[in-house]
């Protein structure tokens, strides 16, 4: 009994050497923790891969800096570091060797790449990081214009880093908002073409602070395979954003035609429905466009009040979605002839059969696409005035 | 008979659930979705036919030799030689899929979560609280199972309802594209690899208390084997479309592409909770039915003297037989499926028919002597 006792307790003691060692030991304080990350071509060889990283001791003062004395030339709660390397797993590593905590991308949900690495492609790297552990498949991809390091370099006030900013413009609908793995999803799929938010640098109003620039998203990039054809201006974005069912709220104004003033209505319920035809060889495209909104500001002399006037404003506000529509449809079908609304996917997901027909031509057919655009505006209440107030 | 222990009905599913759900669960979908396309949610259900046919061909071997398992009935089924021979080529499946669990296992762990821990500690420290609940016998693993299983179903559900409102239902189409083929080329893999292994229920059969619901269980196990892989395959699909064939694990990809409200984000460690749980049930289960199974081929009076040699052997052989996961999943795509599909389906049935007019003949002898 005595022994057993004794030989239990030695066993027990040999165990806390099980507990010494522990390999995969992370500490907070011996991480940097990536908030954004932008990708640029070096030369023709080489990228180069640029981190924001933050910083968390100075975060909390500089914001009591800025909220205190509201000095403008405080420093800047993030780091911008850089490397160059052949592709993204290797400037990876060579970024770690300048960075003295270890490198987590377990954060980073805004990956950035520059106009000129998106016009050689962006596939390969997409894969690196999709291969990597710690990048998230949920991250989301922008394209730059210029060199997308910059944009990390950015300080915006409001917020803390430029990728919260990012972050957050993404969440407001302004742009699209495409994860690795959707992106991946529309190059694997049929139509092999993607748009992606376009983000610019945003110099304030007022001189006087040039040094506080914001990053913002304006615009579309068009991608054909993996490589940046070009973009669609923040006009057609709108039209792109709703075919692609992304957009949460906007703003539509119109011009009825006999009327001197402007007609303004905010959409809060907007939805697409893209209907593929296939008749006699024939291939045609149905979007059935449902909105639902609220007048915002009217300048005319339609009563929002009057019925028959409703009709006849619900009317011209569903002219200007179509419109709107065909704008975004237009730039992508003729301008660029890049599938980036995945028409193509949705033929193949409704005549799988017909389409291998078509599949090898789609590239000459999609410019031709005859689209049909039916638009159903309702409006839903007049705002907070019934009729304008008169002088 | 060596294992004095019972079981109940309930337990037995329950053991075989997580042992069959554990390796399903993150390997599965990839490998359907790489013949089945976006039909893949069909493979599960065609392959389910096989669980529900070894769970009734063990069922009636087992009912002609109602106290003994597996490795005991075979040498009466075809003679003492043959039998033996026959019983050691289980024991040796059984010890090689066991080296190729133990290795995913670890392999999993190291890929997403400890990179630079070595892998003979992920793996040994699992074997060793494996070999420990071996040791304890086959109501320990029952109870564990009970135990476990009520913590990793809702985890399971938990991450997937997270999931409700990024799911692309649209993914699905074009169904059929290529008519049924390509499903039921998908349900080949998850035929051989995963429903063979309910085959392991010939090892519990013996040591469940209520006779009556023996067989009902066991096809409740292989229904909620179904439902779960149905679930993973529905949500890999739905979220990642095609390209799901190219991860390696998409359920740890479908958790952390989980987010909602802006903070309840990063939940691939979810994953990992269940993962670790129900590859313990595995483990523990197939590493019993080895030990078990060569103390009654070797006639011994106790199996317990066996299971640190087998483990520590278990542990070797992981690394011998599966020098990384290429070879592994290389091995199940290739011959694995003809071995699996030949241990665990053809032989059973052979031996049942075997058995089945053996007893015909039998019975006719002794009535012939009345």
């Amino acid at each position: 009994m005595n022994i057993r006792y004794l030989a239990f307790l030695f066993l027990l003691l040999n165990m806390t050497y099980l507990l010494t060692g522990c390999w995969d030991r992370v500490e907070v304080n011996n991480l940097a923790i990536i908030t954004a990350a932008a990708l640029d071509k070096k030369d023709d060889k080489t990228i180069e891969l640029s981190i924001q990283i933050f910083v968390p001791e100075t975060s909390g003062k500089e914001k009591q800096n800025v909220a205190t004395m509201g000095n403008e030339n405080t420093q800047s709660p993030t780091l911008v570091e850089s490397a160059e390397g052949v592709n993204f797993a290797d400037a990876m590593l060579k970024l770690q060797g300048k960075i003295s905590r270890k490198i987590f991308w377990g954060q980073n949900e805004v990956f950035i790449f520059g106009e000129q690495l998106a016009k050689k492609g962006i596939l390969n790297e997409l894969n690196g990081i999709l291969r990597a552990v710690q990048p998230r498949e949920r991250a989301n991809l922008f394209i730059s214009k210029g060199q997308a390091k910059e944009i990390l370099k950015l300080n915006p006030v409001i917020d803390r880093n430029s990728a919260e900013s990012i972050h957050k413009l993404v969440h407001a609908h302004t742009g699209l908002e495409e994860s690795i793995i959707d992106t991946l999803q529309m190059m694997n799929g049929e139509s092999k073409a993607v748009a992606l938010p376009w983000i610019e640098i945003l110099t304030p109003q007022d001189g006087r602070s040039s040094n506080v620039r914001m990053p913002y998203i304006h615009g579309t990039a068009v991608l054909k395979t993996d490589k940046l054809l070009g973009k669609l201006n923040a006009e057609a974005t709108k039209g792109v954003l709703m075919i692609k069912n992304q957009a949460a709220s906007g703003t539509i104004t119109v011009k009825p035609k006999p009327e001197k003033g402007y007609l303004s209505a905010e959409f809060v319920k907007d939805k697409i429905k893209l209907i593929p035809q296939i008749t006699k060889n024939h291939l045609s495209m149905k979007l059935q466009v449902q909105t639902e909104a609220i007048v915002t500001q009217n300048s005319t002399h339609l009563d929002v009040m009057n019925s028959h006037d409703l009709a006849k404003i619900e009317k011209e506000l569903a002219k200007g979605i179509t419109l709107q529509i065909r704008k975004a449809l237009d730039q992508g079908q003729k301008k660029w002839k890049a599938d980036i609304f995945g028409l193509a996917d949705t033929f193949y997901r409704k005549y799988p059969r017909e389409w291998k027909k078509y599949k090898k031509n789609w590239d000459s057919l999609y410019p031709n696409l005859k689209i049909d655009i039916q638009t159903k505006f309702r409006i839903l209440r007049p705002g907070m005035t019934t009729e304008n107030p008169k002088i | 008979m060596i294992e004095r222990g019972k079981i109940s009905a309930l337990q037995m599913a329950m053991i075989l659930h997580s042992t069959i759900a554990a390796t399903a669960l993150l390997a599965m979908p990839s490998v359907t979705m790489k013949y089945a396309h976006q039909d893949m949610w069909l493979s599960p259900i065609w392959a389910s036919l096989g669980g529900f046919l070894i769970v009734w061909i063990t069922f009636q071997l087992h009912k002609f030799y109602p106290k003994e398992s597996f490795i005991e009935y075979v040498p009466r089924i075809i003679g003492r030689f043959l039998g033996s021979i026959f019983a050691f080529l289980y024991l040796f499946f059984y010890w090689i899929i066991l080296g190729d669990i133990v290795r995913e296992y670890g392999e999993f762990l190291i890929t997403n979560f400890l990179a630079h821990t070595p892998y003979s500690v992920i793996s040994g420290s699992m074997l060793l609280v494996c070999a420990y609940a071996v040791r304890g016998g086959v109501e320990v693993i029952g109870r564990s199972a009970q135990f476990f299983v009520p913590i990793v179903m809702p985890l399971f559900l938990i991450v997937l309802l997270l999931l409700i409102p990024d799911l692309k239902p649209q993914n699905m189409l074009p169904m059929f594209e290529h008519g049924l083929k390509p499903s039921l080329i998908g349900a080949i893999p998850p035929l051989s690899a995963f429903y063979g292994e309910f085959f392991l229920i010939s090892f519990l059969y013996p040591y469940v208390s209520d006779k009556q619901n023996k067989l009902r269980w066991g096809i409740y196990s292989v229904l909620s084997v179904v439902w779960t892989m149905l679930l993973v395959s529905f949500s890999t699909l739905l979220i990642f479309g095609k390209v799901g064939a190219h991860l390696t694990y998409p359920l740890i990809g479908v958790a952390r592409y989980i987010s909602l409200a802006d903070f309840l984000e990063h939940l691939e460690s979810i994953v990992a909770a269940i993962w670790v749980l129900s590859m313990f049930i595995k483990m523990t289960m197939i590493y019993y039915a080895l030990s078990l199974g060569t103390a009654q081929w070797l006639k011994l009076t106790d199996y317990r003297p066996l299971i640190f040699p087998i483990g520590i052997l278990s542990l070797v052989l992981s690394i011998w037989t599966v020098p990384n996961l290429q070879v592994l999943s290389q091995f199940i795509n290739s011959t694995g499926t003809i071995y699996f599909l030949l241990m665990q389906y053809l032989i059973p049935l052979l031996l049942l028919i075997v058995a089945y007019f053996r007893r015909k003949q039998n019975q006719k002898k002794v009535a012939e002597q009345a």
